[in-house]
């Protein structure tokens, strides 16, 4: 996304916030349709896979409960991935705290479905997947985020609670590393 | 191979792989692409990683939006409602308006006295300083120093205490004096010449006075009317 675009998006956003403010609860709705697809796939990106839907919607909620906090010199969408990493952070330090206790489903045995849908998925993206599985966990924010969300140097900074020279060391490393280990 | 030095196009290569670069940018990093092996080589990384990029399942719109709270809306002021205005009692909550509008409201409150009372009082002052200064302008020839107060008729209509040079002391007899001021004296009238410096002031019938109490000078109608000449009245 060019800074164009992000200045547009973000012009857009405030608008809708206003409106939000000012009663019109359509604007909430047309909110959550802008962010809520890009939240649920930075979740996944953060090894997010239970109750996607719950976070989103607990991110959303915080952020509409805080919104008198939000400052206008970061876009919206930055603030709204800050929140649902803090979430996620939150969420991995309680389960942490708990036994972790895995049922087996049905659903989860390996189906003729399943298997064709791994044997369709191209080895490439296997490939890639692992990678960033083996990134350390602050390269494979910077990463993601630079490369799947779109997302500058400055937001990504801002997301993760670093600097953008830092995050900008973290991606560089984590594309050398993610081109060798595609083509091991 | 070797790393490219081009920082710039290197940060631009992810916005490529995305789409997102304006055209005029896209040409000269595709121009560069077209150069630049190591360039090439991160592009196909790039790539591979969006093409990788997990999809999300379908969000629930509406049950987020249903959970989400209320805007605080604050109730809707017009513009052209006038501030209503209360009596303030200490309260901390009541509405102070502002200093503009106390103003305004100040110059629309009836005054406590009347403007015409206090126009009164206003030219009653001035006449009294008047008056003493011809009191004491003629002190030498009318022998007022054991005056204490004294009622002037100025002219035909204007009354007004005089001066009350002593606070008064119970046990002790005022002195009332009347003057009045013949129109031949007064600027204008008959060549008296100005304040009372051609007039004949004279004090009669101090002591005979049957200390009856005056006429109210201001109120009430003078207690004698005015002569040709300037007259002291009084008694003791």
């Amino acid at each position: 996304m060019t800074g164009a675009d992000r200045t547009k998006d973000s012009a857009v956003d405030q608008q809708l916030l206003e409106r939000w403010h000012a009663g019109d609860e359509r604007a909430a709705t047309a909110l959550v349709e802008r962010h809520a697809t890009a939240l649920a796939r930075f979740a996944l990106s953060l090894g997010v896979r239970d109750d996607l839907d719950e976070l989103v919607q607990d991110t959303f909620v915080r952020a509409f409960a805080a919104l008198d906090s939000f400052r206008a010199d970061s876009s919206l969408r930055t603030w709204l991935f800050t929140i649902e990493r803090r979430l996620v952070l939150d969420r991995r330090r309680a389960t942490r705290r708990q036994p972790e206790i895995v049922e087996v489903m049905p659903e989860d045995a390996a189906t003729g479905f399943h298997a064709l849908d791994r044997m369709v998925a191209s080895e490439t993206e296997e490939r890639v997947r692992n990678a960033l599985t083996r990134l350390s966990p602050m390269q494979r924010d910077v990463f993601t985020l630079r490369v799947q969300e779109g997302r500058a140097y400055k937001d990504i900074a801002e997301i993760l609670g670093t600097t953008e020279g830092a995050a900008r060391v973290h991606y560089h490393n984590a594309l050398r590393a993610v081109k060798e280990w595609i083509h091991d | 191979m070797t790393e490219c030095s081009n920082v710039d196009m290197q940060d631009l290569l992810p916005e490529f792989a995305a789409g997102d670069v304006p055209a005029r940018e896209r040409e000269s990093v595709a121009l560069h692409l077209a150069s630049c092996a190591p360039c090439r080589a991160e592009l196909d990384v790039l790539l591979a990683v969006l093409n990788a990029r997990p999809l999300p399942p379908v969000m629930n719109v509406a049950a987020i939006v249903a959970a989400l709270p209320r805007p605080a809306v604050a109730s809707p002021v017009k513009a052209d409602t006038p501030a209503p205005f209360r009596v303030i009692a200490g309260g901390a909550n009541d509405r102070v308006p502002s200093m503009q509008q106390g103003a305004r409201a100040r110059r629309s409150q009836p005054s406590m006295f009347g403007s015409s009372l206090m126009r009164f009082a206003a030219v009653l002052t001035l006449v009294s300083v008047g008056g003493l200064s011809v009191i004491v302008a003629n002190r030498s020839s009318t022998a007022l120093s054991d005056t204490d107060a004294a009622s002037v008729v100025m002219a035909d209509s204007s009354y007004m205490v005089a001066a009350l040079p002593e606070p008064y002391a119970p046990g002790t007899t005022p002195v009332q004096a009347v003057v009045s001021v013949a129109p031949s004296v007064l600027p204008g009238r008959g060549g008296g010449g100005g304040g009372g410096g051609g007039g004949a002031v004279r004090r009669e019938g101090l002591d005979a006075w049957d200390g009856a109490p005056p006429v109210d000078p201001v109120n009430g109608p003078p207690t004698s009317s005015p002569s040709s000449d300037t007259v002291i009245q009084g008694g003791a």
